[in-house]
């Protein structure tokens, strides 16, 4: 619930959609939204960012995947009381957090996704020091606190954390996969630097099957249906707006507003 | 130098914080004394399902609080070892460990005193037992709004305990199994591993809880936040 007044009787009348429409809506939605990839993202798979463009990214960004889908993602785990789902989500929390935290159960060594988002900075030839001090875009920045302020507050219900979730690993799995591609290929990034995305991508595929389970169980009342779907809107809106500070600086050549 | 006065300082060390709050439990335990559970008489059961009951009446917290304290925590490092803290409840099996959830355990201990799994899913959708309603929405509300350490710290209250009285708890429980299974209780390795679980694991939580202590509850004002909230927490227990 963002400034929205609420949803009447009028509003409320209709039946819910049946789940797997429901799912099928969400998609449509998102296509309806965002029709093509974000002007910063088509720029790189066209072949038209500089090293400095690249670099500039993985700085703006480093806060997102620090704390944005860090804070975001736990602020959530904590409204689900419904167990199944919240397992998933301490799964994903795992994942984002690095595995290596459950190193001595699983054996894993993986990093967390801020780590080897650094990882790929250094890659770019960028000094961790570099990108971990960094002051984001303030684009950039309202994006990201607008995430972690829905997210954790009464804007986004635990049910309305799960379809941001859903936009967020759709948008991921798109948009990303194709940057992984564009960079191993067009931009000649050696594999080893590229960890974050073979590991974002591995982790986001094992978390759609259930935020889509999820979605379609739960959002079974047209209210619950209106306002997931907002929220799954509002994410696809947010993981834009994380992208309008660089595409700015890129396409007018002057450094966007950036955070004092 | 006469006439000149040095006031006491105001910040303990990290032993002299540790030990005085175990002081604070010690002087609790005179007028409340800590009570090893075992249970001698299958008549038990009743009352034990009854307090069961209540505690499964408005589901389960243990994310609630744990996950505030996570989300709370401005210190990667101590953040990430609270998550580990959020697997080992939340449950290991998640990540390919042996451990169920905590409040999966906790119903295996429930059936055995009768309850069963469609009683305990519609407590959980139920309401709250009233005093337990504000008892836990203080408890909430603490490890929500504390600094991080205190909410961690306030740990000490319980799984502290449970590391000092370890070695009683698991005696117990040890003679427990052996009267379930003259009993002929189902699962008794079930039945008892919720008791079990807490009597073990709570000794690597409450090191954890120490450590979180000793590392950042270094001013006067969250020392003073930290007793007030360490005997909030032994009131809570204590049937405030």
């Amino acid at each position: 619930m963002g400034a929205q007044p609420p949803f009447g009787p009028d509003d409320l009348k209709a039946p819910p959609l049946e789940s797997q429409a429901f799912i099928a809506f969400l998609h449509q939605e998102k296509a309806r939204r965002y029709p093509g990839p974000p002007p910063f993202y088509a720029a790189l798979y066209d072949g038209r960012l500089s090293r400095d463009d690249l670099r500039l990214w993985v700085k703006d960004q480093y806060g997102y995947w620090d704390h944005g889908v860090v804070y975001s993602t736990g602020a959530i785990f904590v409204k689900t009381n419904d167990e199944p789902t919240r397992t998933h989500i301490l799964r994903k929390l795992v994942d984002i957090e690095g595995e290596n935290v459950v190193q001595d159960l699983s054996g894993s060594t993986v990093p967390a996704w801020e780590e080897l988002w650094v990882r790929f900075g250094e890659g770019l030839g960028l000094a961790r020091e570099e990108i971990v001090a960094a002051r984001p875009f303030t684009r950039t920045h309202f994006a990201i606190t607008t995430l972690c302020t829905y997210a954790r507050y009464w804007d986004w219900t635990w049910l309305d954390g799960i379809a941001s979730f859903y936009a967020a690993d759709l948008h991921g799995q798109q948009y990303l996969g194709r940057a992984y591609a564009a960079l191993r290929d067009g931009y000649g990034v050696a594999d080893e630097h590229l960890e974050f995305f073979r590991v974002y991508l591995g982790d986001v595929a094992t978390h759609l099957p259930w935020e889509e389970e999820a979605l379609a169980y739960w959002c079974c009342t047209t209210e619950r249906q209106l306002t997931a779907a907002r929220a799954f809107r509002e994410r696809l809106d947010i993981e834009n707006q994380l992208l309008v500070g660089l595409e700015s600086t890129r396409a007018e050549g002057t450094l966007a507003l950036t955070v004092p | 130098m006469a006439g000149i006065t040095v006031a006491r300082p105001d910040v303990r060390s990290p032993d002299e914080l540790i030990a005085e709050l175990e002081a604070l439990r010690a002087a609790w335990r005179e007028t409340h004394p800590f009570r090893i559970r075992e249970i001698k008489s299958r008549d038990e059961f009743p009352r034990l399902a009854d307090a069961k009951r209540r505690r499964h009446a408005g589901g389960d917290d243990n994310h609630r609080f744990e996950g505030e304290r996570y989300l709370n925590c401005t210190e990667k490092a101590t953040r990430r070892m609270q998550l580990r803290k959020l697997v080992d409840e939340g449950g290991q099996t998640t990540v390919g460990g042996p451990q169920v959830s905590h409040p999966l355990l906790s119903r295996w201990e429930s059936y055995a005193y009768g309850l069963t799994p469609e009683e305990v899913t519609v407590l959980e959708k139920g309401d709250a037992d009233p005093a337990e309603l504000v008892r836990r929405g203080w408890w909430l509300s603490m490890n929500r709004s504390s600094h991080f350490a205190v909410a961690i710290g306030s740990g000490l209250v319980v799984e502290g305990e449970h590391k000092l009285r370890s070695a009683e708890l698991l005696a117990a429980i040890a003679e427990d199994e052996k009267r379930f299974r003259a009993w002929g209780v189902p699962n008794v390795e079930q039945a008892l591993e919720n008791r079990r679980e807490h009597a073990g694991v709570d000794v690597d939580h409450a090191d954890f809880n120490e450590d979180v202590v000793r590392q950042f509850v270094t001013t006067p004002e969250l020392q003073d936040e930290m007793r007030r909230v360490f005997i909030l927490r032994l009131q809570m227990f204590s049937g405030a």
